[in-house]
């Protein structure tokens, strides 16, 4: 295994009155990519500085490859995060950016560096203020990879991107993770575009740790009921009687895609598919959204002060409720 | 970490320098000796064409180089500011410790003095030799440790201190700003600036009266003063690493 492994226990960070990170305990496997998902103001950005040593949380403690990371040479220089708002010498050109990065990166791989200057087509002797939105974030993702630090963290890195330059940034990045893997930290909110990346997934909401668990476990939460529109209403209405929350509803002609919350039981799966219906895996933005929706009735979300306990056990009432929903 | 080969990572307590570090120092470096060898040819330029249309219409009584001295000191009050509110964050950012920065930014901090320091002094022997070609005097207008262009080695002390003391109190304003945001940091502004005006105070004899400029008190009372300068900017480089040791990097959005 390779890469820095995180743990952290009760971490708490305050900006003044504001709680930005509350309590948060979770711990993150070594050589892995993890998403790090949640609502704008969840506490994301906060934890990932905290992570990188640029700030000290101001209660509990946090460990990154079993040190604390704050003014730690080793841990720092082996962890890199790559932010938004982009950390450069602003008034220099592109090719003395990475020239320094490269003096400045323990790991960093000169030859990387240079094909994905290619891939994302930037002009190296242009100065970085000169560039577009997209066209920085793209020196944000080549300084973010090709500095191959065993806790790589890319907090929005892809803003601005258009779209063919994110899809050729996910390629890139999970080839070279196969080829030299490492812990890898992606906070974002295009969850639909880059989930099909993620091992783990934190989910943060309101400063504390909502889910942790591996993408496919959490996926296994939820699913989606495909079919004719009829059919489909008609079961989904019956789940939705026996408790199970829909997560999401898509219309194309005839055929007609529900996303709910919850798994069905054996008897439940053969009715669907006697009724024709084909049983998929949702999405995790649908997960993410029924996770960390504040709106939804008191009963089912889960109690903030518990967030993992009562998520546990609002999903085993769910699967409890819908047993034959016939 | 097994399957990475790191270059070299770990911080004992040891005073070598590391690659990023000396990267840090070189970059700086590079940049100023550009800087450097730009300016000061023109400011000779502009000096030997004051000098001129003196001596044209009127008698030269006194250096003009002296007056070029301003220039270095207020650049590198500059330079240390933007040190702490731009490469601090950067540098951070890109793993290196607060600490290490501190040791790398002192360290080209230093050696940017030392390199301003010698452009006057070697301004300082260029212009007594040209003014004795023509019969001139070099004196000083204000009090310094140095009486003339042939006291070379009080003139680099002192310029190497006051250039010193403008550079800890710009990182000093710098780091105020920077952690305590802009009222804090303009309230504490004075304290931050002290530096810079305690060793100019001291060095250049602003605590003389306006009869007594001139060399001999200040030389006469030389060690004293270069030791207090000395720990003067010693202070204010410590505050200053009190100020950034804990700091958070904020975000530049």
């Amino acid at each position: 295994m390779s890469g820095f492994g995180v743990q952290a226990v009760g971490l708490t960070v305050r900006y003044g009155d504001r709680v930005a990170v509350d309590g948060a305990d979770f711990t993150l496997a070594p050589g892995r990519i993890h998403g790090l998902l949640g609502r704008n103001g969840s506490g994301k950005t906060t934890l990932l500085a905290v992570l990188a040593g640029l700030r000290r949380p101001d209660h509990g403690k946090v460990l990154v490859d079993g040190e604390e990371p704050f003014e730690n040479a080793r841990v720092m220089a082996g962890t890199g995060l790559i932010r938004e708002s982009g950390d450069v010498l602003a008034g220099n050109c592109v090719g003395r950016v990475l020239e320094f990065a490269a003096a400045l990166r323990p790991y960093w791989d000169d030859a990387f560096a240079a094909r994905l200057v290619a891939r994302f087509d930037l002009p190296l002797g242009q100065r970085v203020t000169n560039l577009s939105r997209g066209q920085r974030s793209a020196v944000g993702a080549v300084l973010g990879l090709a500095a191959r630090a065993p806790l790589t963290m890319l907090d929005e890195v892809y803003l601005g991107m258009d779209a063919p330059t994110r899809y050729a940034f996910y390629d890139e990045l999970l080839a070279d993770y196969i080829e030299h893997p490492r812990t890898i930290i992606l906070s974002s909110h295009l969850i639909e575009e880059i989930e099909r990346l993620f091992e783990g997934v934190l989910v943060l909401h309101e400063g504390r740790v909502l889910v942790n668990d591996d993408a496919d476990t959490i996926r296994d939460r939820g699913l989606s009921l495909t079919g004719p529109v009829a059919e489909v209403d008609a079961f989904v209405a019956r789940l939705r009687a026996h408790g199970l929350r829909e997560l999401g509803r898509r219309r194309l002609g005839g055929t007609e895609q529900v996303s709910v919350f919850g798994t069905l039981d054996r008897a439940a799966r053969e009715l669907a598919r006697d009724r024709g219906l084909e049983i998929g895996s949702v999405t995790l933005q649908d997960l993410f959204v029924h996770l960390t929706d504040s709106q939804r009735p008191e009963q089912s979300r889960p109690d903030q002060s518990r967030p993992d306990q009562n998520r546990d056990d609002a999903h085993r009432t769910d699967a409890h409720r819908q047993e034959s929903p016939r | 970490m097994s399957t990475m080969t790191p270059v070299r990572v770990g911080l004992g307590p040891t005073l070598k320098l590391r690659p990023a570090e000396i990267a840090v120092v070189r970059r700086i470096l590079v940049l100023v000796v550009k800087i450097v060898a730009g300016v000061v040819p023109i400011a000779a330029l502009l000096m030997t064409g004051v000098v001129a249309a003196i001596a044209a219409t009127s008698s030269i009584t006194q250096s003009t180089w002296e007056i070029a001295g301003q220039w270095p000191r207020w650049w590198l009050f500059v330079a240390g500011i933007t040190a702490v509110t731009t490469y601090l964050p950067v540098l951070v950012t890109h793993g290196m410790t607060r600490w290490a920065v501190f040791r790398a930014l002192g360290l080209a901090g230093l050696l940017t003095c030392s390199l301003w320091t010698a452009a006057m002094v070697v301004g300082h022997v260029v212009e007594r030799f040209a003014y004795a070609r023509f019969g001139w005097p070099d004196r000083m207008t204000t009090s310094h440790l140095f009486g003339n262009g042939y006291d070379v080695l009080p003139m680099i002390l002192e310029y190497e201190l006051i250039f010193l003391a403008y550079t800890v109190a710009g990182a000093l304003i710098g780091a105020v700003y920077y952690r305590f945001g802009g009222i804090r940091g303009t309230l504490l502004l004075p304290l931050a600036g002290l530096p810079g005006a305690i060793v100019e105070a001291l060095v250049s004899g602003w605590y003389q009266s306006e009869d007594r400029v001139g060399l001999p008190d200040s030389a006469s009372a030389g060690p004293a003063l270069v030791l207090m300068s000395v720990a003067t900017i010693v202070l204010g480089a410590a505050v200053l690493h009190l100020v950034i040791r804990d700091v958070p990097i904020q975000s530049k959005k």
